[in-house]
């Protein structure tokens, strides 16, 4: 069956990569990649769910939260 | 306080699913929460300092108007839960009889609610897949998407309108529907045009939608 571009896209947005190939960086070694981002280096980041919560509740402050992915990196 | 939440697909980590729970459709997504994790406010204006600013204080408002209901304020009461519908707080199978409570919804706050609850539900169909999906998979989840369309729920929210409808454009070429095709052509075309990265795909469906209409099908 001719596979569309699109669903292509769509499922690449919603679900990421094809299977790893060998070779290719584990995923264990992208979230590497990710948390060595610039960004995290410039503030205080959470990267812990629960960790971030027990911080605002301490805190009495909102939390700003960023959702990234690192799977596709 | 910041907080990065980083979807990693490493089965040891926990809350793989934590953006789909919290309403995201794709990435990168940028929310206020409470110290619970609900959701107060969605980003969705221009991600410097006035942009954040100003989802802070619809963040704020929501607040407000949680204790201005909490106070017995009728008005408030209703403008909440339609809030806590669209941010997550209410399940889409309990939104209804939350909204019974209220009495009756003007035309506006109506397809509001069912913006809403299309965007919860189209989400949750793309999150009950844990890997990549198939084509046939893909194909049968346009079908349902077409099915949700045609019964009047279409999710609101860009980005999960925009996958919904590239879905049931893949089934409509699928089944040969020239009319679902074009339908969610003219829409796409709406939402993307004047994005550049966008041309080439549009110009694609430009041509099969053609050979749809010429009986060429696939």
């Amino acid at each position: 069956m001719k596979w569309s571009l699109a669903a292509c896209l769509v499922a690449a947005l919603v679900w990421g990569a094809a299977p790893r190939l060998q070779g290719e960086e584990t995923m264990e070694q992208k979230k590497e990649k990710k948390l060595a981002e610039e960004f995290f280096k410039k503030a205080t980041w959470f990267t812990d769910y629960d960790k971030a919560r027990e911080e605002a509740k301490k805190s009495s402050k909102l939390i700003f939260a960023y959702f990234t992915r690192s799977y596709s990196y | 306080m910041l907080f990065c939440h980083i979807t990693s697909q490493i089965p040891s980590d926990p809350y793989q699913d934590l953006l789909q729970e919290k309403g995201g459709g794709g990435f990168p997504y940028l929310v206020f929460m409470d110290e619970e994790g609900n959701v107060l406010a969605k980003h969705e204006g221009s991600r410097d300092a006035a942009g954040f600013e100003q989802t802070l204080g619809t963040a704020q408002a929501f607040i407000d108007l949680k204790k201005k209901a909490e106070s017995g304020d009728k008005a408030a009461k209703k403008e909440l839960v339609l809030k806590q519908i669209e941010l997550g707080h209410i399940k889409p199978e309990d939104a209804d009889a939350k909204l019974k409570e209220l009495g009756d919804l003007t035309p506006e706050e109506q397809a509001k609610v069912n913006g809403v609850l299309a965007n919860a539900q189209v989400t949750a169909l793309f999150s009950s897949f844990k890997t990549q999906p198939t084509p046939e998979q893909l194909l049968d989840l346009g079908k349902k998407l077409a099915e949700m369309q045609k019964a009047g729920r279409v999710p609101t929210e860009p980005q999960i309108q925009m996958n919904f409808w590239a879905l049931i454009m893949d089934y409509a070429e699928s089944t040969k529907d020239v009319a679902l095709f074009e339908e969610g052509l003219t829409t796409l075309k709406a939402m993307l045009s004047g994005n550049p990265q966008a041309k080439e795909f549009l110009e694609q469906k430009e041509k099969a939608l053609e050979a749809m209409k010429a009986g060429g099908g696939k």
